[in-house]
């Protein structure tokens, strides 16, 4: 079997039990922030099942409009209300290094048209993982602000440059090679944010 | 080919009509129903042009233009109802649900008069199924800019982050029933499925004495 469709079956599955996981978390802690993880967990596997099914019904990626990356774009804005929440009544201060951080990813994500090849998406991408990085790096530098939610967090944004980054140097996705231990690795960082966001609910 | 200028206005008179004679929230609800089916009607224009200017096949344009330009378009009225009458969040599931209900209504009028009305089995799984769809996507919009509403910064990242779940929501729902067998059975029951499971956590969670903060 394909291997590409075996990774993207896990991605599938993987992120719909976090999903679920999350909802759960949502309804016991009575924390929204649960919510809003769930719905990055929803539209990053969303995204990834069009994919796959529209590989499985019509044997081809999708041509005209980018509705999965669409799907993954919007489950980065959720990753940012997720992170604007734990922001919340902490007005963000200017910090050079989170500024050079964020402009570097966002450099990078322009410079390899990552969630391209439409500009549109890889500009609007750019912006929000700006966005990520900077409030991520800023908490971190903040006295007693950041956690290890923030780095992982900053993992992720990286993780997901590296897989772009390596696609473009794969010829063949029928078996296991860089980019699927990537991709594998990816998922199960994204999966992770949610028993660190429990630790930090636990904490406070 | 069908006249769905005409279908429109045969509909939307009536309803045009009614809200001279009420008043409060139900007039509120037949505006946004009245405002759910021109935003379909102008949705076939937006989809026909794409269509045009990709050229794009029906079932390419169904399965990938279609989900994206439908869900824009019925976000937009809703966008100018928050942000210019500065409505009370509580309001917005209503409107939007509103919404959804006249786009599917007017959608579904169009479909009857382009195939006819005489296999009840069929319609009766369009009505669950694509009728269904539309709900869900409102009542996610809806929920979901009553609470992004609340936190100014949050609405921005909030309401694009919603308009692509419910862009990802639609698309695999047509893809899905653009296949056959078993996808299509799951495509067209998975909005019905998933408005169960809504109104049960409607209903449970309250019994339960779960708010969320």
């Amino acid at each position: 079997m394909n291997f590409e469709l075996i990774d993207n079956c896990f991605q599938v599955a993987v992120l719909f039990c976090a999903a679920l996981a999350a909802i759960a978390a949502a309804i016991r802690h009575k924390d929204r922030r649960f919510l809003i993880l769930a719905l990055f967990f929803i539209c990053i596997s969303m995204g990834t099942l069009y994919w796959v099914l529209h590989l499985f019904i019509f044997g081809d990626v999708p041509q005209v409009f980018y509705v999965s990356e669409f799907s993954w774009l919007a489950a980065y804005l959720f990753l940012l209300s997720f992170q604007m929440v734990r922001t919340d009544r902490v007005r963000p201060l200017f910090s050079l290094l989170a500024l050079a951080c964020a402009l570097l990813t966002a450099a990078v994500v322009l410079a390899f048209q990552i969630f391209g090849p439409s500009y549109v998406v890889s500009a609007a991408f750019a912006g929000v993982v700006f966005a990520i990085v900077y409030l991520a790096v800023w908490r971190l530098r903040r006295k007693g602000g950041g956690g290890l939610i923030d780095c992982w967090l900053l993992l992720c944004v990286g993780l997901q440059l590296l897989l772009y980054v390596v696609s473009g140097f794969m010829q063949d996705f029928t078996r296991f090679n860089l980019y699927f231990a990537v991709d594998i690795t990816l998922t199960l960082s994204f999966t992770a944010l949610l028993p660190l966001a429990l630790r930090e609910a636990a904490g406070k | 080919m069908i006249y769905i200028e005409n279908i429109f206005v045969c509909l939307a008179i009536p309803l045009a009509l009614c809200i001279l004679f009420i008043g409060g929230r139900t007039r509120i609800f037949m505006l946004f129903m009245m405002a759910g089916m021109s935003v379909c009607l102008l949705s076939a224009y937006v989809n026909s042009f794409f269509m045009g200017y990709y050229g794009a096949s029906a079932t390419v344009a169904v399965v990938e233009i279609t989900p994206v330009c439908e869900e824009v378009m019925k976000l937009l009225p809703l966008l100018f109802y928050v942000l210019i009458f500065e409505p009370k969040v509580r309001n917005l599931p209503e409107a939007a649900v509103a919404l959804a209900v006249g786009f599917a209504t007017f959608e579904n009028a169009c479909y009857l008069t382009e195939n006819g009305a005489e296999n009840l089995m069929f319609l009766l799984i369009r009505g669950l199924s694509a009728g269904a769809l539309h709900i869900l996507c409102g009542i996610l919009i809806g929920f979901g800019l009553s609470y992004v509403f609340r936190r100014r910064w949050l609405a921005f990242t909030g309401t694009v982050g919603l308009l692509g779940a419910c862009i990802v929501f639609h698309a695999t729902y047509n893809l899905l029933i653009s296949g056959d067998g078993a996808w299509q059975t799951a495509g067209y029951l998975f909005p019905s499925v998933l408005i169960a499971l809504l109104f049960a956590g409607k209903l449970l969670l309250p019994k339960l004495k779960i708010m969320l903060e």
